[in-house]
């Protein structure tokens, strides 16, 4: 398979319910699966395209294996909010480099108080608490690849 | 100082610039429309600034915005989208400017993925989107333009020599800012008009057609990764499609993309 004919694979399986997709022609196998955009693991690439061996008849085909997403959700406790990722992007903890941190483990917020900035494409998202509280967890470091709704801090809600 | 009676004389936009102002001097344009937004102001307001003292990039990187020469205006959007498609107003955004520079002067301005538009290897215009979330609610996006339409050479600083460019030092003729500025209104009103009705997909197309980096070898830093091949392609959500040596196709949503020297 060339690249031409793995980019139009890719463009058929976007936008589909399908999440994984394995061609075989001329001996090849090649294999295409949709990733969440980025892993949590950094070296795992957004959107994998495995070249295999040539595949030998009635051989054992290599199960698909799962990327479970590590999610690392806290549990939900009454009177906790716990702030999530509303895209896929980059996590920043200042506004600017050398900047301190908008929030450390202990800042009071108030409603509208931004906690962090989500890089996507170079739009800078910056997340606001929706409402009062203390921050009791950071749940991701500086410049962290971030998934869509995954948690990013954990406040305990005031007032 | 152009006057916004000249610019809103005859604009013909249905959102954008229906309230628009002219600023001598302004720390930076992107921050006044965000501290607007915060007052309530509406969807489509334009602030346009003759200098910025703070004019800025992303993560408080400087823009240099000497006064009498080029343009710096940011436009307030509140688009009823979901957070995660606001990204694509960028390239979108890119897209529009781009087409309407290559018209306007006749020059082969280009873009580089997701939001500088460039002049060869040259940067000659900037996009700076920020945006603010409450929860799954977009509360403002920002859409900050800096363009260099006539400084000359000698104001460009010198460590942005041979990086930054202006359209008048390319064309050898100096541009009326507020004619320019009237025109890419209109483009970027039709054009975000367009967006929320149908998305990125009749965009795609045609940042891929003006793009500066497709088909080229480039590298990249993503998620403290260094990644090399060819940027291939853009996807349907706007993401760089990178093709590696070893046949893995990587989607970049995130990272600086250079030249691989050859």
């Amino acid at each position: 398979m060339n690249l031409k004919e793995i980019k139009e694979l890719i463009e058929m399986i976007q936008g589909t319910d399908i999440s994984e997709i394995e061609v075989e022609r001329e001996g090849f196998r090649t294999r295409i699966r949709r990733g969440t955009s980025f892993s949590s693991r950094p070296e795992e690439p957004v959107l994998s395209v495995e070249r295999e061996a040539p595949a030998v008849e009635g051989g054992p085909a290599r199960e698909p294996q799962e990327v479970p997403a590590d999610t690392g959700v806290p549990e939900t406790v009454p009177g906790q909010i716990v702030v999530t990722s509303p895209m896929v992007g980059t996590f920043y903890r200042a506004p600017s480099q050398g900047a301190p941190p908008f929030v450390e483990v202990g800042t009071e917020v108030e409603q509208g108080q931004p906690l962090c900035i989500i890089e996507a494409m170079k739009l800078m998202n910056e997340i606001e608490a929706e409402r009062k509280g203390k921050v009791l967890r950071i749940l991701k470091e500086d410049k962290d690849p971030v998934e869509f709704g995954e948690p990013l801090f954990v406040l305990e809600a005031l007032g | 100082m152009f006057s916004a009676d000249t610019v809103r004389r005859g604009l013909e936009t249905v959102i954008l610039g229906r309230e628009l102002y002219c600023l001598d001097r302004i720390g930076s344009t992107n921050d006044h429309v965000l501290q607007l937004a915060r007052e309530g102001a509406r969807e489509g307001i334009v602030i346009v600034a003759d200098t910025q003292e703070g004019g800025r990039g992303r993560l408080g990187r400087s823009w240099v915005s000497p006064s009498g020469c080029n343009l710096y205006f940011s436009i307030l959007l509140r688009p009823q989208l979901a957070p995660s498609v606001l990204p694509q107003i960028t390239l979108t955004a890119a897209v529009s400017l781009c087409e309407t520079l290559r018209t306007a002067t006749n020059l082969d301005v280009r873009i580089k993925w997701p939001n500088d538009l460039m002049i060869g290897r040259k940067k000659i215009c900037g996009i700076l989107t920020e945006m603010t979330t409450r929860g799954e609610a977009v509360e403002a996006a920002v859409l900050g333009i800096g363009l260099n339409v006539n400084m000359e050479e000698r104001l460009i600083p010198e460590a942005l020599q041979g990086i930054a460019t202006s359209l008048s030092c390319e064309a050898g003729r100096r541009f009326d800012r507020s004619v320019l500025l009237q025109k890419l209104l209109v483009s970027l009103d039709g054009d975000y008009r367009l967006f929320l009705r149908e998305g990125f997909e009749p965009f795609r197309d045609r940042f891929a057609e003006h793009s500066l980096i497709l088909g080229y070898q480039v590298c990249l830093e993503v998620a403290g990764r260094r990644v090399e091949g060819e940027a291939a392609g853009i996807d349907r959500e706007g993401m760089l499609l990178v093709a590696t040596e070893g046949g893995e196709i990587i989607r970049v949503i995130s990272g600086e993309v250079s030249f691989s020297v050859l």
